[in-house]
């Protein structure tokens, strides 16, 4: 048992590691080639291709207007946004409808995907406005609400955004820029770094200064998306292992999308699952593809600052995961699907979503023989030392890169409370993610839960000091 | 695993002459527990040490003659070869520490004990036969032995049995005992202990240590790097404002060179020739005219070109594209020699940057590079070049000249720039790619043949229908709204009647905006009960749709 255990964390130890150095690599590389990348070209360009910004709305009625503000003044020659009104049952319609001069028209809707019955499209009176359309349509979740926009799109690539993410007024560009410029590969997918937005100064649906989160929950998740992001994502999509594609930020091949069948409705993880159905498509089809991921911050959104709506987040995320990964487990260890079959998947499995039966189990081992027998206790001391450092280790060195990499905190009181928290973070924060993802892991298998479950809503921040508690999507 | 060779050493001592059996001397602690286990010992042991040695003896016999006796026994019944008697052994309070010392062997505080150097009468004494023997009791013969048999003199065996104790843990444990409160020197020593018996916990110990100092490197580099930044910006912001205001004044003949060359500052730092080059890159961009030809001369002359030449051949990608773009705004002559050879680089982006270089160079056919590309032209490179060559407002060459190129990237582009240009004069080249393998080639002839109103083009795309993929399908009926007249209306009909969702509402729009005869054919296939197509007409009515 013993055995079982030390093999596991040098595992999980090593791959981390082996993804941290991968990553620190890849982000050089990155940094190195925006360095010399000129957008000025596709900012003006006829020959920009079309991008359907696709953004789900429910109960959006006290931010709706802010929102489609901010996606109308990204900067992108040519792209068109559609708000699917997922069945709100506040006045989010009626609030957008007198915000833009909105109108039902007639339309022919080619339901390529099969979605729930689309009551109205509404495009605006006014040609400033014209590349704005609402989808109001009956209730189905996010998953069906995107494959409306889908359905109604003209573009050939479509972005999935929360509505309430603040979007980099560039964006665009940087996202459609690894599908321009491969030609050996079709790319299918590109996704981006999300950032948090807690106490940032935001001003029109624009980030204007971008601040440390006063919440330790929220400091807590900044360090973590930065992990995630910066040491991780980069990495496998440089082995080509990449499964997931954030929600609040990915841009898709619409005729990929469609081939496969768009969002799987019946999943709380689409995301992750049109990511790693796409790949399956391409890879039965045996077309050379790759999914890209750019690590610039280009989607900034709220992130939970209650333990309630942190752990409903996370219990969803984990039953995502679940889901997917029960979904298509014929991936598992297949050597047709190359490196996603043979190296990702089976990270995932084995150490991102066992991980936390693993650790409680280690947990529980312990206890046990510290109750019933003699514990080694200098060993089990300087193990707890080990991993306690090298969890600091990790979260110190992703701060370094992002700050290496984007100086986006320029003050120096902003890092040290990242560092501090980083501290702290491991003894507080990561026991809370545990518990909650064996909490998603109960209410998968034994509550069979698939819903989303409650969501407060109380409005995305305008100033530092009102901060909305949200669920936004996995990062 | 320890070493320890029996020996007389010099230690000080103070309190009452014991007679006792030496079973071990070491430079460094014994596990008196791990010894007696090791050699199935039982006797009771005390530690004693010196400034040098530690030194672990049974104790508390009469006279020297039981001292020996029980020597003679140890050795017969344990195996250890080194075990001796001693007279000279001065300790304080024996009996207070003797009971302390059994199960760890350790001292509860150190103790000072004296050695008379000269022993050899312990020697003398011995009347038993020994089956022992020793090498010698004076610190001389122990360092002779030492260098003879050329042993680590930190590291003596017991019976050369290969045992070793090394000076760290000697040193931690010697701290422990002098520094450490009594609950925390047990735990303490345990872990030391523990470590040399398991060496992965070792590992970890070293891990840790590595992760602290990975920490404190991270903060360090953290903390001056946030510094170094915010003071480059400000540096880089300073000078570029100093540079500009003092090219401008020059470029507009406020001042001439001379003052220009006292005026600008450092010069000679790499920075600060990093931002003359911005700065004249920026005004290269911005400012025509007269400027264009002022500025390069400007670049030349403060030696610039030389940077931005070494920079062009550097080994890294990122620098040689830079190199690049500078040599090709700023220094068109030097970028004219080398450019070319670039263009079928294997790295994508230097082979971007060399192919946008080419166009810029090459003012008077800046497309001619198509014909030598013997790798893909990407799309991004495609709307980079098309970027630049509409802002020099180059010469637009016939693009028909460059459709026979092998790549497909190519004949791809030549087509969207022919549609761009409305080049109609190619029309026959265009209706040639409408056989081409590649969808999108097609796709992009089709298009030719709608944007560029190819009604010539007609009946081949309407042959071309059935076989089709969708979406070139799609684009074939969005062609017949502007070249699609009466004898079209069946064609589309059948569209209507049987086509997908897609299919049908664009054959819809065809007829509605081909003509009045199309607008009043729709309305009469909706007026057939088996259309229905109300909707239909209403969607495409709606010009936002």
């Amino acid at each position: 048992m013993d055995s079982f255990f030390l093999f596991y964390a040098i595992s999980i130890f090593s791959l981390y590691l082996l993804l941290a150095i991968i990553s620190a690599k890849e982000l050089r590389r990155s940094l190195n080639n925006s360095k010399i990348t000129n957008f000025e070209a596709i900012i003006s360009s006829p020959f920009a291709p079309m991008i359907t910004v696709i953004a789900p709305a429910y109960n959006e009625s006290l931010t709706i207007v802010e929102n489609i503000k901010a996606l109308l003044a990204l900067y992108y020659p040519s792209f068109e946004i559609i708000v699917v009104n997922d069945g709100s049952i506040d006045n989010t319609l009626e609030c957008a409808i007198a915000a833009f001069d909105l109108e039902k028209v007639p339309y022919v809707i080619d339901y390529k995907i099969p979605c729930n019955e689309i009551i109205g499209i509404y495009k605006s009176k006014k040609k400033a406005f014209n590349n704005l359309t609402i989808i109001n349509k009956i209730n189905g979740g996010k998953a069906d609400a995107l494959n409306a926009g889908i359905d109604i799109a003209k573009g050939d690539y479509f972005i999935s955004i929360d509505v309430d993410s603040i979007i980099d007024p560039y964006a665009l560009q940087k996202l459609i820029k690894p599908f321009l410029e491969e030609t050996d590969q079709k790319v299918i997918a590109t996704g981006g770094v999300i950032r948090i937005a807690n106490s940032c100064k935001i001003e029109d649906g624009q980030l204007i200064d971008i601040n440390v989160p006063d919440s330790f929950l929220a400091r807590c998740q900044v360090i973590e998306y930065n992990r995630t992001f910066l040491m991780g994502r980069l990495a496998w999509s440089r082995l080509d292992g990449l499964l997931l594609i954030s929600g609040a930020l990915g841009i898709f091949d619409k005729e990929i999308a469609i081939g496969c069948g768009g969002y799987f409705t019946k999943t709380v993880g689409e995301d992750m699952e049109l990511v790693v159905r796409m790949r399956k498509y391409m890879a039965d089809q045996k077309l050379k593809y790759k999914v890209a991921y750019i690590p610039d911050p280009l989607c900034w959104t709220e992130a939970p600052t209650t333990l309630k709506v942190l752990g409903s987040q996370r219990n969803r995320w984990t039953r995502g995961t679940i889901d997917t990964l029960a979904l298509h487990r014929n991936v598992f260890f297949n050597p047709k699907y190359g490196v996603m079959g043979m190296l990702s998947y089976p990270f995932w499995v084995f150490f991102e979503w066992l991980a936390p039966f693993v650790e409680i189990s280690g947990i529980l081992y312990f206890l046990a023989i510290a109750v019933l027998g003699t514990p080694n206790w200098p060993f089990f001391t300087i193990l707890l030392f080990f991993v306690y450092f090298f969890a600091i280790t990790f979260s110190t060195y992703a701060i370094l890169f992002d700050h290496l990499a984007y100086h986006r905190y320029k003050k120096k009181r902003m890092i040290v409370k990242l560092l501090l928290t980083a501290w702290v973070e491991p003894i507080l924060f990561h026991p809370l993610i545990v518990y909650w993802a064996m909490c998603g892991n109960f209410d998968f298998f034994i509550r069979k839960k698939k819903t989303w479950g409650n969501m407060t809503r109380v409005g995305f921040a305008k100033k530092t000091d009102n901060i909305a508690s949200v669920i936004p999507t996995r990062p | 695993m320890f070493f320890a060779i029996n020996l007389l050493i010099p230690i000080n001592c103070e309190g009452a002459q014991k007679n006792a059996d030496q079973v071990v001397a070491s430079k460094t602690p014994v596990s008196i527990k791990d010894f007696s286990l090791q050699h199935k010992f039982t006797e009771p042991v005390t530690e004693f040490t010196s400034d040098t040695w530690f030194c672990y003896s049974t104790w508390n016999y009469n006279d020297l003659k039981s001292a020996s006796t029980s020597a003679n026994e140890l050795i017969l019944k344990t195996g250890i070869k080194h075990v001796y008697p001693r007279n000279d052994v001065q300790l304080n309070a024996y009996e207070g520490l003797s009971d302390s010392k059994n199960t760890t062997g350790h001292n509860q505080k150190s103790v000072n004990a004296r050695v008379n150097p000269d022993s050899s009468s312990n020697a003398a004494e011995n009347k038993t036969g020994s089956s022992y023997d020793y090498i010698g009791n004076t610190l001389e013969n122990v360092y002779t032995y030492v260098e003879k048999n050329k042993i680590n003199s930190n590291i003596f065996p017991i019976n050369f049995s290969g045992i070793t104790v090394h000076n760290l843990q000697k040193e931690l444990i010697s701290y422990a005992n002098n520094n450490f409160p009594i609950f925390l020197r047990r735990v303490f020593i345990s872990l030391i202990e523990k470590t040399y018996t398991y060496p992965i916990i070792l590992l970890f110990i070293i891990l840790i240590i590595v992760f602290i100092v990975n920490i404190v490197f991270v903060l360090i580099v953290i903390y001056y790097s946030n510094q170094q930044k915010n003071q480059k910006e400000r540096y880089i912001r300073i000078f570029n404002t100093m540079y500009e205001g003092v090219f401008r004044s020059y470029l507009f003949g406020e001042i001439n060179w001379e003052k220009v060359l006292i005026k600008l500052k450092k010069v000679n730092n790499p920075l600060n020739r990093k931002i003359l080059t911005n700065v004249l890159l920026n005004f290269q961009e911005n400012l025509r005219g007269e400027m264009d030809n002022t500025i390069p001369e400007i670049f030349v002359n403060l030696g610039l070109h030389n940077d931005a030449l070494k920079l062009a051949n550097s080994w890294h990608y990122n620098k040689q594209v830079e190199g690049f773009r500078q040599i090709t705004n700023l220094y068109p002559k030097g970028a004219e020699r080398i450019i070319h050879e670039y263009i079928n680089h294997s790295n994508d982006l230097i082979r971007a940057e060399a192919q946008t270089s080419y166009l810029r160079v090459h003012q008077e056919k800046p497309f001619d590079f198509l014909r030598k590309l013997t790798r893909p032209f990407t799309h991004w490179t495609q709307l980079s070049t098309f970027h630049l060559f509409r802002l020099h407002q180059l010469p637009v060459p016939s693009f028909v000249d460059y459709l026979d190129s092998e790549q497909p990237t190519v004949r791809n582009f030549c087509l969207k720039m022919i549609i761009y240009f409305q080049q109609l004069e190619n029309a026959s080249e265009v209706f040639k790619m409408l056989d081409s393998e590649m969808e999108l080639t097609r796709f992009l002839s089709i298009r030719a043949i709608n944007d560029l109103r190819l009604y010539q083009g007609k009946d081949l795309i309407k042959l071309m229908y059935p076989n089709e993929t969708k979406k070139n399908q799609i684009e074939i009926i969005k062609a017949f709204k502007n070249i699609g007249n009466s004898k079209d209306f069946d064609f589309l009909e059948n569209i209507i009647e049987s086509g997908s969702v897609t299919a049908k509402t664009e054959a819809c729009r065809s007829l509605f905006y081909m003509s009045r005869e199309g607008y009043e054919k729709l309305i009469s296939i909706n007026l057939n009960d088996n259309f229905k197509i109300e909707n239909y007409i209403a969607h495409v009515y709606d010009p936002r749709n």
